[in-house]
């Protein structure tokens, strides 16, 4: 399986007369694409902002967010099952607009959005503040589902992504970068066997991503090629849990083990072996079964000898990561874990997590999600001055909890943030 | 120059043993016992001013009085540094050094330091507030256990970024502060791993938290001759949460009244729980509180009789202090009303 990412830096968003690319400034014609989302009979309004890096702008209520991408060739379309039709995604060439990022932003009652500050203290812990967004403000026809204005969100997103990608074609890439686990020369066959357990949330409608367009409560655990993940298999469907507990279709794109492991292995420092998604289910009996099954494949099939794995959701999946980390471990396994901590706004919460296991020795903590922040005050506010979670007055110096932030904890792993005892 | 004042006890004052533990704090302008090694140790940088001396039962034995006088003889010579023992297992001693760093530390803005055995009781009082050097149990270690003072009093009050408690030397305060690492997250794992994989040392970012077995109790005889009550963590309150309970995090919980009902409404009960999908039991309340059930079981005899009260929180992201704080006021309450069990719904 070969994926070629043909990447094109961005380094400034504006509106202008038509929609184009030109060395790296982004054009898009507002009225144009405003009238091709606000199509969708879901959404009552769609309005269009657009935000550069360095600005004093704080963005809110952000429900996911997206790097533009496209495939290079035939019908302009991303995201197999989801927004087009099925393909198998990981294989052929795709155009990613880098330094570039679609935000699907609204409000509705139970929808848990996130805060984006281009500066300040609330910029540092992540990427996004380094990129230049365009704001998809959105809202919901009267009496909406949140399943409904979810999915009306996501294909929105995915529709402006691919319409920003597609605008990329036929120009020259800044750069190319080649996925071929294969490609590389025969492994020394001393390397550590190193892959990569990807807990995907699935507690039920806006609660878990979709894989290939349908619902991850619907998979047991199944080897992806790790093309797959970089190149859209998966897409976030969250919209009502906090920021920080789900892993926004951004990052799953870019996915930091993935990628992390992809490098060391054409480094050969580690053999990358593979991917094993698996659901997150709701009951142990299931949770068991499913780590069991798990860890069968890392075992069998991929023949691993060290397992990274990272969960999706609150506390409840903390009990399916040291299920999965029981099942390696017994098998002889080793592995180490990326999870967020609950330590009370203080930082003095005496248990960390709601499960642990007496196996699980080696964690890595993305932050404290009851943590909290003090913003200073903004030039400018996109997204309204209420969040749920977040409260009012948001143009203002406000404190507010880590997990709103978008550029806070992840757990994929795709933060500098952490915890350090004192 | 930055100043320090130093508290010891009698023995270490050099006043005498037991017979002198009930003496007075005194100060002298100047070093005493392991002073003198402090002296040496502070070098240009510091001067130990003044030495606070008071007897260990006097101390313990008057903790508030003892802890004014003393913090009145501190303030007097004006220091940037408080250094109290080391106290290593000595248990009054260690309390008297956990405390009168804490009142400096509070009341004047001194940074304050003190050193003891793991095993200290004063440990398990001051750690939180105060920072303990971890010391061996008796003084034989005296001269490594001063030194390590030192070293993070002077970083401290030269404002310095610490490590961890374990690279500095001193007892973890159970607290965790958000901090930016060099690397992102992802490649600390691979990088743990690898390091756990080839046998060399890591160290894990999370450590298990001081979590409870509850054993369940034993299973009652004969439900038959038992009053039954319903408690959720579902967040199930009658419409518009009339206790306004936290839709996650709580911090209480509520009673309300059963009577004389048959059916539980989805006109007039509401999850406003803000961990799991609530739709459910939105549309049949049954789904979580399952009044119906028991009131036919009441009715057939199978269990005496259901309470007229149920007991909801939302259990999402509850502290564990919070957590068990709830559930013993709960069964507390069960027990004051002579309920003989529980049917627990959780979600």
């Amino acid at each position: 399986m070969r994926l070629e990412i043909q990447e094109y830096q961005i380094d400034r968003i504006q509106f202008g007369p038509a929609s184009q690319l030109h060395n790296g400034a982004l054009q898009v014609n507002r009225q144009e694409l405003q009238d091709l989302l606000a199509r969708d009979q879901r959404f009552a309004s769609v309005e269009l902002a657009v935000v550069n890096r360095g600005e004093r702008a704080r963005i809110t209520n952000i429900l996911d967010i997206l790097e533009p991408r496209c495939l290079a060739r035939g019908e302009p379309t991303y995201y197999p099952g989801l927004y087009g039709d099925l393909y198998r995604a990981g294989d052929g060439t795709t155009i990613a607009l880098k330094g570039c990022s679609v935000l699907e932003m609204g409000m509705m009652p139970g929808f848990f959005g996130a805060v984006l500050d281009m500066f300040g203290e609330g910029a540092q812990f992540g990427l996004y503040a380094q990129n230049c967004s365009l704001c998809l403000l959105t809202e919901p026809s009267p009496g909406l589902s949140q399943l409904d204005y979810g999915l009306a969100l996501k294909q929105a997103g995915i529709r402006a992504s691919v319409y920003l990608a597609a605008l990329a074609r036929k120009k020259q890439p800044s750069q190319k970068e080649v996925f071929d686990l294969g490609e590389a020369k025969p492994p020394p066959s001393d390397l550590p066997r190193l892959a990569y357990l990807y807990q995907l949330h699935s507690h039920g409608d806006s609660r878990e991503p979709f894989i290939y367009g349908d619902n991850c409560r619907r998979y047991y655990p199944t080897i992806l090629h790790p093309n797959e993940i970089l190149d859209g298999a998966i897409a976030c469907g969250h919209y009502n849990i906090s920021f920080a507990l789900k892993i926004p279709s951004y990052a799953i794109v870019n996915h930091p083990v993935v990628l992390d492991l992809y490098r060391r292995h054409r480094q050969q420092e580690i053999d990358f072996r593979g991917v094993v998604i698996a659901p997150e289910p709701t009951s142990l009996l299931e949770i068991r079964r499913t780590s069991q099954m798990a860890a069968g494949l890392f075992k069998n099939v991929l023949d691993a000898q060290g397992v990274v794995i990272s969960k999706e959701g609150g506390g409840h999946t903390d009990v399916d990561l040291m299920s999965n980390c029981d099942a390696c471990e017994e098998l002889g396994i080793k592995t180490v874990l990326i999870d967020n901590e609950w330590l009370g706004p203080q930082g003095d919460g005496q248990a960390p997590l709601l499960a642990m296991s007496a196996k699980a020795d080696a964690m890595v903590s993305v932050g404290n999600s009851d943590g909290v922040i003090n913003l200073t005050a903004a030039d400018r506010v996109i997204g309204g001055e209420v969040m749920l979670d977040a409260g009012e007055g948001l143009a203002e110096a406000v404190t507010v909890p880590l997990r709103c932030l978008a550029n806070g904890l992840s757990q994929a792993g795709l933060t500098y943030l952490t915890t350090k005892e004192r | 120059m930055f100043r320090v004042a130093h508290y010891l006890n009698q023995f270490f004052g050099q006043v005498g043993g037991e017979d002198q533990a009930a003496i007075e704090p005194f100060m002298a302008e100047k070093p005493l016992g392991p002073g003198l090694l402090l002296k040496s140790l502070l070098g240009e940088e510091a001067e130990v001013v003044a030495s606070i001396v008071c007897g260990d039962d006097y101390f313990t034995e008057n903790i508030e009085l003892a802890g004014q006088k003393c913090l009145e003889m501190i303030n007097s010579v004006r220091p940037d540094i408080l250094i109290a023992g080391p106290a290593f297992n000595a248990g009054r001693y260690g309390l008297a050094c956990g405390e009168i760093c804490r009142l400096a530390q509070e009341k004047l803005g001194v940074v304050c330091l003190t050193g003891m055995y793991p095993e200290n009781p004063g440990v398990d009082l001051y750690r939180r507030q105060v920072k303990i050097v971890e010391t061996g149990s008796n003084a034989a270690g005296m001269r490594q256990s001063m030194l390590q003072m030192v070293t993070l009093a002077l970083k401290l009050v030269r404002g310095e970024a610490l490590q961890s408690p374990s690279q500095e030397g001193y007892l973890p305060q159970g607290i965790k502060e958000a901090a930016i690492s060099q690397d992102l997250a992802a490649t600390r794992a691979v990088d743990m791993l690898l390091r756990k994989l080839g046998g060399e040392p890591f160290s894990s970012e999370i450590m298990a938290g001081d979590l409870d077995v509850v054993e369940p109790a034993p299973a009652v005889k004969d439900l038959s001759q038992a009053v039954i009550a319903l408690v959720t963590e579902g967040g199930m309150f009658p419409k518009g949460n009339p206790d306004r309970i936290e839709a996650a995090r709580a911090t209480r919980f509520g009673r309300y009244s059963l009577a004389g009902q048959e059916f539980l409404s989805a006109q007039e009960y509401e999850s406003i729980h803000r961990g799991y999908d609530t739709s459910h039991v939105n549309q049949d309340p049954h789904r979580l509180l399952p009044l119906d059930v028991l009131r036919d079981l009441e009715r057939e005899g199978f269990i005496k009789e259901l309470f007229e009260e149920y007991f909801a929180t939302t259990g999402v992201a509850t502290t564990l202090d919070n957590g068990k704080r709830i559930g013993e006021a709960i069964a507390t309450q069960l027990k004051e009303a002579k309920v003989d069990a529980a049917l627990v719904t959780a979600t």
